[in-house]
């Protein structure tokens, strides 16, 4: 089957099975960014947001996005301009393997776009769907503080 | 395998009654393929928190972080159902899971139904009537081909008192292996009104020996604490390759005992 | 006294070169990659613990269109190796085949398709007609060896090629022992002497990136390897090993690679895809599901110990026997080395003058052990952490003065060295440089580890009790006389540099590190450096990430490989610049005199070579074998909040100061740190192998078993104590694995601080804890 939907702002045609997941759509698409981990929902390497919304994009029909707003991690940045998440993530040390970190930096973007002076509790609630197993987490809840200082400032 | 986007819920229900079709929302619970045809219910307006002089209606396909955010649920006994929902799986889980889904799956383990039955809400079916039942009722009843979960209702009548979830499971985002929502208000020392309902070592259900026990009782720790454990050791309990039948009774009384006291005796 | 070394780049925490293009999700992995053609497949898996194929019927699943093939015992040839990422000659049995007539744990491989799509490969999985004739299985590690065990491994041509006892009919895979001094004279001499039995559990690393191949061919036929691999010159060897094909037919590539830990660390499956394609003669694409990695890629050892150990009352060590059984699963690569590393990496540390070790490894019909960060010394760590905090009780010390008074010094030697190895013998070796007293006093104040004993001593009312506990461990760096590194450089125009390096970066940096270490050597910028890694036709030799060796082992091929760059370079310049080469230094990408003010930029300098006179390639190639394995040292304090109603264990912050000799890196030092502290701690906690009665995993999905996330997360700090190991590249050891060894004892220490009493089984479930407190009837009811 058929949908149209926005993906990164623009508009995109996407074709699969009915009964395909989103992720993998998207990865076909060439949204290599959008990882697998899992496949059920649990670890969250493939959220993205969706009408603003992060998502695990595994555990949703491809059919569901018919008329929605996708955004990838592609869809943050231009290699000139990272966006400020992804700059703090950098700056921070929060990137190891970096396979969770997509999905880290849109759950992340998507805190910061509602709440721009999250506490440590409130940062810890909102990346508690992304699972990953080499940082411990300290460095991307100080890069998530980082790049809240740093959009509040204005600063990129 | 079909996807249909009905628009209308007339729509909705006839789709619904084709063959081998089944509603979606959120679209969590199917991990793997689906083998029947999907009816796609989130575009039909349902999503929806009114705050109505009897009655709070929630929409179906109301988000679980929806419910989670609302200043109307949050100042409604003790916000039970949005404590509830801080609870149940993680953001990105919460943002599209509905609670007609979360009902409508029968999970034994899902957080929303104890916490609606703790506060008497009910379920409208749509089809090709409209009908209405207890949660409760829900559970051991089946919809018929057309039908799905429209909304949910909850009584304003009894909002006066203190509600409490508490879950247990081995981290934050872990299926609970037990949920546990309790509701109560008192009049003077008097226990008025008890609700305690569970679900995951147990299917969702009201505690109802333990209601009778204490309805009307003086408010006593003793009495609480033996109350629980009493209840704890009555329920049936499912099997579980995590915990044994004896540890999780144990942690139901602890927790039952703790809930007891806090609707009750603080504050 | 060990000096510091801090330097322009090596000390920096420096922008992870890799890391602003993972941010932006560029697509650097395995599975981000697509071959016109390329086929997708899948494996059969055996429902069985233990069974023989009494036949396998494949034909209907090949008619099935869109099949392009079936591989099963019957159509492959039986080579037997070991899928151990291990050097050759492989310290693990060749008790493996791609696809044998036997299956040895549910989960183990039956047959492979490849096919167009992965849904038709599954539907073609269903119509391949296995029958099996069940047989007994054997699950428990302390019964593997009896006398009525079934063998699991009957075949005639298991073995191993190296003389190691093996004894494969008694389920048998491996035996070390080692006797230092008189063990029973030491007993005897002791004032107290303690006897405990310990056990450690099945759990995975849950690296976030499945396991991942695509086979592919060039335009000449050699194959190509792309794959999720800690080791990729281990691979060639062994897939040309397995394909009966020369290894000069096949190159090898490791991409960015989502998480390692040792699951990748085994020639796990590329066999099987290298054989579809060869078969085919199509490009393969083969990736595991979540499932897949959790039944079948490998795990941890779990081990049961019979320790015994004496002490003076003056808390002195006297003597301590370690008897250890652990559990390989059905296949025993790694089984060998991981148990010696009980004793050889784990009991340095200690300062016993009497020794006894007896390690056996077991077979057993359940999911396959292998590499696991930790490798042995996490488990003896766990053993030793406790018996120490035992002994500092028993002869009434604070377990810091315990710890100081009995743990390894500068200077120092241990018997242990030079008798064994990770790998066979072991080598002398004189501790350099070891900051463990420091360590222990800085981890200790920032933990508050004075304040907090005294404040736990009165516990407050209510059911939540608070406890403090502390541990120590050493982790050796690299395997010696056996890990080989090397690395090239060439020089460009402009001055920049390609390093070339065999060695695996798996997400932990090392293509930074690497590349700091070699700007530091030349006084360059590092964005001079443009690192290219583990490509086995583009790269030289390096063994792959594992054993904790990267830093150290390649980090000294790169030193040794500058000096031959800088040679070149000052010869180059004395020539430009008229003056004798003794006179002349490198400075900050130039050649300046040290006499006068001569001095020649390094571009002007490859522009001279390349181009201009007696024109020759700047460039050169260097490799590294260590001598030693010196150890880094950790002091770790944990503490916890324990209800003593429900038994649940919060920990509620946990400080880890680490001496790792110079940290290249400290921001990615201080990540492996704090990684290896969380990975450990959901070990400790939460995370289990449920199997039912026949050997069948029950959780294999991140959503029942369960690691931790942000919101389990407690504080943790670590700090970096540096030190100078003069063996070292800049005097850096090593960090991969230091940091997981000692959660597991730390927090155990800590319950029982908190409550009285003492965990010797992980994990450290509710129901344990629970369960604990009422058998010492400790407990406290409502």
């Amino acid at each position: 089957m058929e949908i149209t939907c926005k993906i990164n702002n623009v508009e995109k045609r996407l074709v699969f099975e009915p009964n395909e997941k989103l992720l993998d759509a998207l990865r076909r698409e060439g949204y290599y960014g959008v990882k697998f981990g899992c496949g059920n929902g649990d670890c969250g390497a493939c959220t993205i947001l969706v009408n603003g919304k992060a998502v695990k994009s595994c555990i949703m029909f491809a059919a569901q996005a018919k008329d929605k707003e996708i955004t990838t991690i592609e869809g943050l940045s231009t290699p000139e301009h990272p966006h400020p998440v992804q700059k703090a993530f950098v700056d921070a040390g929060a990137v190891q393997c970096g396979y969770c970190t997509p999905g880290m930096i849109i759950s992340a973007k998507a805190l910061l776009d509602k709440n721009t002076k999250p506490t440590e509790d409130e940062i810890k609630e909102a990346l508690e769907g992304n699972l990953c197993r080499c940082t411990g987490y300290v460095k991307i809840i100080d890069a998530v503080k980082l790049a809240s200082q740093r959009m509040r400032g204005g600063k990129r | 395998m079909e996807f249909y986007y009905p628009t209308t819920i007339k729509e909705a229900q006839e789709f619904l009654e084709k063959p081998s079709t089944t509603a979606v929302a959120g679209g969590t619970s199917f991990t793997g393929k689906s083998v029947k045809s999907l009816v796609d219910l989130t575009r039909l307006g349902l999503n929806y928190i009114k705050d109505e002089k009897q009655k709070i209606r929630i929409g179906a396909t109301t988000t679980v972080t929806e419910l989670k955010e609302s200043r109307v649920l949050n100042n409604f006994a003790n916000g039970i159902l949005p404590e509830s929902c801080s609870v149940l799986a993680d953001t990105q889980l919460r943002n599209v899971i509905t609670i007609g889904g979360n009902i409508a799956c029968r999970y034994l383990w899902a957080n929303l139904p104890p916490a609606l039955m703790a506060l008497e809400a009910e379920v409208e079916i749509t089809g090709r009537k409209k009908r209405t039942m207890s949660i409760e009722k829900f559970f051991e009843s089946k919809l018929a081909p057309g039908e799905f979960i429209s909304e949910v209702i909850i009584p304003k009548g009894s909002n006066k008192g203190a509600g409490t979830f508490v879950r247990f499971a081995r981290t934050k985002v872990d299926y609970p292996l037990i949920s546990l929502a309790v509701y109560a208000e008192k009049q003077k020392n008097k226990i008025s009104i008890l609700r305690v309902a569970v679900s995951g070592l147990t299917p969702p259900t009201r505690i109802k020996a333990i209601e009778n026990e204490l309805q009307g009782k003086n408010i006593d720790e003793k009495l609480l604490a033996d109350a629980a454990i009493k209840a704890a050791d009555q329920i049936r309990v499912l099997k579980s390759y995590v915990f044994s039948e004896e540890y999780l009774r144990e942690v139901l009384g602890v927790l039952l005992t703790r809930a007891l006291k806090k609707v009750l005796m603080e504050g | 006294m060990s000096k510091i070394f801090k330097g322009k780049t090596v000390g920096q925490s420096v922008e992870k070169i890799d890391s602003l293009a993972l941010s932006q999700g560029k697509p650097l992995f395995t599975d981000d990659f697509k071959v016109e053609g390329m086929l997708h497949a899948k494996f059969l898996w055996s429902p069985h613990a233990h069974a023989r194929i009494k036949n396998i019927d494949t034909s209907t699943a090949e008619a099935l269109p869109g099949v392009h093939a079936v591989l099963c015992y019957k159509n492959v040839p039986r080579v037997m190796h070991t899928t151990a990422g291990q050097g050759w000659p492989e310290p693990s049995p060749y008790d493996t085949t791609m696809f044998d007539s036997k299956v040895r744990y549910v989960g183990d491989r039956v047959a492979a398709v490849a096919a167009d799509t992965e849904e038709i490969a599954e539907n073609a999985l269903h119509l391949i007609k296995v029958e099996y004739e069940p047989l007994e299985p054997v699950f428990d590690l302390e019964h593997a060896m009896d006398e009525e065990a079934p063998v699991i491994h009957d075949e005639p041509d298991c073995k191993y090629i190296l003389p190691l006892v093996y004894e494969p009919k008694r389920n048998h895979c491996a035996h070390i022992d080692l006797n230092v001094g008189d063990v029973e004279r030491g007993l005897k001499e002791a004032d107290f002497v303690i006897k405990r039995k310990f056990k450690t559990h099945y759990g995975q690393h849950c690296a976030m990136e499945p396991h991942a191949c695509i086979c592919y061919f060039e335009p000449n036929g050699r194959l190509v390897i792309r794959s999720t691999t800690q080791v990729p010159f281990h691979t060639r060897r062994i897939v040309a090993q397995c394909l009966q094909i020369p290894e000069r037919m096949i190159r090898v590539i490791k991409p960015r690679l989502g998480g390692g830990f040792g699951s990748k660390q085994e020639i796990l499956f590329e066999d099987v895809c290298a054989a579809l394609a060869m078969r085919t003669k199509r490009p393969v694409r083969l990736v595991y599901d979540r499932k897949e990695v959790f039944v079948s890629s490998r795990t941890r050892h779990p081990m049961a110990f019979w320790m015994e150990t004496g002490v003076k009352k003056d808390g002195t060590l006297s003597a301590i026997k370690m008897k250890v059984i652990s559990n390989t699963g059905a296949y025993g690569s790694h089984g060998m080395t991981v148990m010696g590393n009980c004793c050889a990496k784990a009991l340095p540390l200690y300062r016993y003058p009497n020794i006894q070790f007896i390690g056996d490894t077991v077979y057993t019909n359940l999911p396959q052990a292998g590499a696991f960060r930790g490798y042995g010394v996490f488990q003896a760590s766990f053993v030793m952490g406790i018996l120490m905090d035992e002994m500092a009780e028993a002869v009434g010390m604070d377990p810091l003065e315990f710890w100081k008074k009995n743990t390894i010094k500068e200077g120092e030697s241990h018997p242990i060295f030079e008798s064994i190895g990770e790998v066979g013998k072991g080598v002398a070796m004189i501790i350099e440089s070891c900051a463990l007293p420091e360590c222990l006093e800085k981890g200790a104040t920032a933990f508050g580890w004075k304040e907090k004993r005294a404040k736990y001593k009165k516990q407050p009312a209510g059911p939540i009790k608070y406890g403090v506990g502390m541990a120590c461990n050493a982790h050796g760096a690299g395997v010696p006389k056996i890990d080989m590194a090397s690395a090239s450089a060439k020089m460009n125009d402009d001055g920049s540099f390609n390093l070339l390096i065999g060695a695996a970066d798996i997400g932990t940096g090392a293509d930074t590190i690497m590349a700091q270490i070699f700007a530091e050597a030349l006084d360059i910028p590092i964005e001079d450096v443009i690192v290219f890694s583990a490509d086995t036709d583009l790269t030289p030799f390096d063994r792959g990430a594992y054993a904790s060796g990267t830093t150290y082992c390649t980090g000294m091929a790169i030193v040794k490989m500058a000096d031959k760059i800088k040679d070149q370079i000052l010869t180059v310049a004395a020539d430009m610049l008229d003056e004798p080469k003794g006179n002349l230094r490198i400075e900050n990408k130039s050649v300046v005199s040290t006499k006068n003010k001569k001095k020649v930029e390094f571009h002007k300098i490859a522009k001279q070579a390349l181009y201009v006179n007696n024109q020759f390639q700047i460039a050169a190639t260097a490799s590294n074998v260590n001598t030693m394995p010196p150890q880094s040292y950790s002091a770790n304090f944990a503490e916890v909040a324990v209800d003593t109603e429900t038994g649940e264990v919060k920990v509620l912050s946990y400080v880890v100061a680490l001496d790792c000799g110079t940290a290249i890196n400290p921001k990615l030092a201080e990540g492996q740190a704090e990684g290896a502290v969380l990975q450990a701690m959901g070990y400790a906690l939460t995370e289990q192998f449920h199997f039912d009665k026949n050997g069948r995993m029950l959780n294999p999905s991140f959503g029942r078993y369960k690691i931790f996330s942000t919101s389990d997360t407690p504080k943790i700090k670590a700090i970096l104590v540096p030190s100078y190991e003069p063996s070292g590249p800049f005097g850096a050891k090593s960090i991969g694995e230091l940091c997981i060894d000692c959660v597991l004892p730390a927090i155990s220490n800590a319950i029982y601080n908190a409550i009285g009493v003492r965990l010797y089984e992980t994990p450290f479930t509710p129901e344990v804890v629970l369960k604990a407190l009422r058998k010492t009837g400790k407990n406290v009811t409502f």
